[in-house]
């Protein structure tokens, strides 16, 4: 099976792995989601390496949103 | 003649894309359901992700027959020379890394030497004939513009792996003056047997390549022994 493929499939399944594992642990919120999502995007991306024919969007805006979310977290443990 | 491919990357992303902010909005505004607006958005992010793959990452039998034509052309020339010694693959000169094949049962000339010589086909090195080959491995190291301060196994496992895709691991220890490279899951095989004798098989001569322009030494290949699609190659650094 080829790399790419290979790739698409395994972040699939972290993908849905994490959702569902996630909501049978308990009741999250969505940024705990995203963070796990952010985490699985970068180990597939990894591991797989992808050749992309576009700039990684997708990497930089999880990037993004992740470096939010800790910052609002922070945030709020200095200022409640 | 095949038809064209069944997968196509960009359609399947997109509408899995479309799909999952679909039921990220109703989720998130009607359901009111975390886990599902959550299952949306790995659906949005697995969607983008998909978009930015290449339809065909690699034309692997282009790249293969391209090798092989440089193969073939490299085979003439050494069976017109009956040249017979291990070659010295050298680091780029002008962006392009080329090897030298002594023509004369003879030590191999030096680094300094051999960096000082003309870039004609034939020329001579301390009196020794040498024939000057452009490897395969010359154009896949100036097209991903390799730098000196690349490690060599991170430069080997791009360029083999990644890039070329002609074996599927890579693993190199440099010691002293000797370099040993294990290639495993060699995917391309030449029957040329002077390119073989003289620039080791595709693989290794490509490491070559990479490895004597991230050392910036010359590279002479040692000894090479496969087995099935394990390729251990040893060479000697100057």
């Amino acid at each position: 099976m080829e790399k790419q493929s290979l790739y698409f499939m395994s972040l699939g399944t972290l993908l849905m792995l994490s959702t569902v594992c996630l909501s049978l642990i308990g009741d999250f919120t969505l940024d705990v989601y995203v963070s796990m999502y952010t985490i699985c995007y970068f180990v597939a991306s990894t591991i797989f390496r992808p050749r992309r024919r576009i700039f990684d969007f997708v990497g930089i805006a999880l990037f993004i949103t992740f470096a939010f979310i800790v910052a609002f977290r922070i945030l709020a443990i200095l200022a409640p | 003649m095949k038809g064209a491919p069944t997968t196509s990357y960009f359609n399947f992303g997109a509408a899995i894309a479309a799909f999952g902010a679909v039921v990220a909005y109703l989720s998130y505004f009607v359901l009111l359901s975390v886990p599902f607006t959550a299952l949306g958005i790995a659906c949005v992010i697995l969607g983008s992700a998909t978009l930015t793959l290449p339809e065909r990452p690699v034309p692997r039998g282009a790249v293969r027959g391209v090798i092989h034509g440089a193969v073939l052309n490299v085979e003439a020339l050494l069976e017109e020379f009956d040249a017979k010694e291990k070659a010295t693959y050298m680091p780029p000169r002008d962006g392009l890394a080329v090897a030298y094949v002594p023509l004369a049962d003879s030590q191999s000339p030096s680094y300094e030497s051999l960096a000082a010589t003309s870039r004609r086909l034939v020329t001579e090195v301390n009196g020794v004939p040498v024939l000057m080959v452009v490897p395969p491995g010359a154009e896949l190291v100036r097209a991903n513009e390799l730098s000196e301060g690349s490690g060599i196994e991170d430069a080997l496992q791009y360029v083999l792996v990644d890039v070329s895709e002609l074996c599927s691991g890579v693993k190199a220890v440099e010691s002293g003056g000797t370099l040993v490279v294990e290639m495993k899951g060699v995917k391309v095989r030449t029957e040329a047997a002077k390119y073989l004798r003289c620039l080791g098989s595709i693989p290794a001569s490509i490491a070559a390549s990479v490895a004597s322009t991230v050392t910036r030494k010359g590279v002479t290949l040692v000894s090479e022994d496969i087995e099935g699609r394990t390729s251990i190659a040893t060479y000697r650094l100057m």
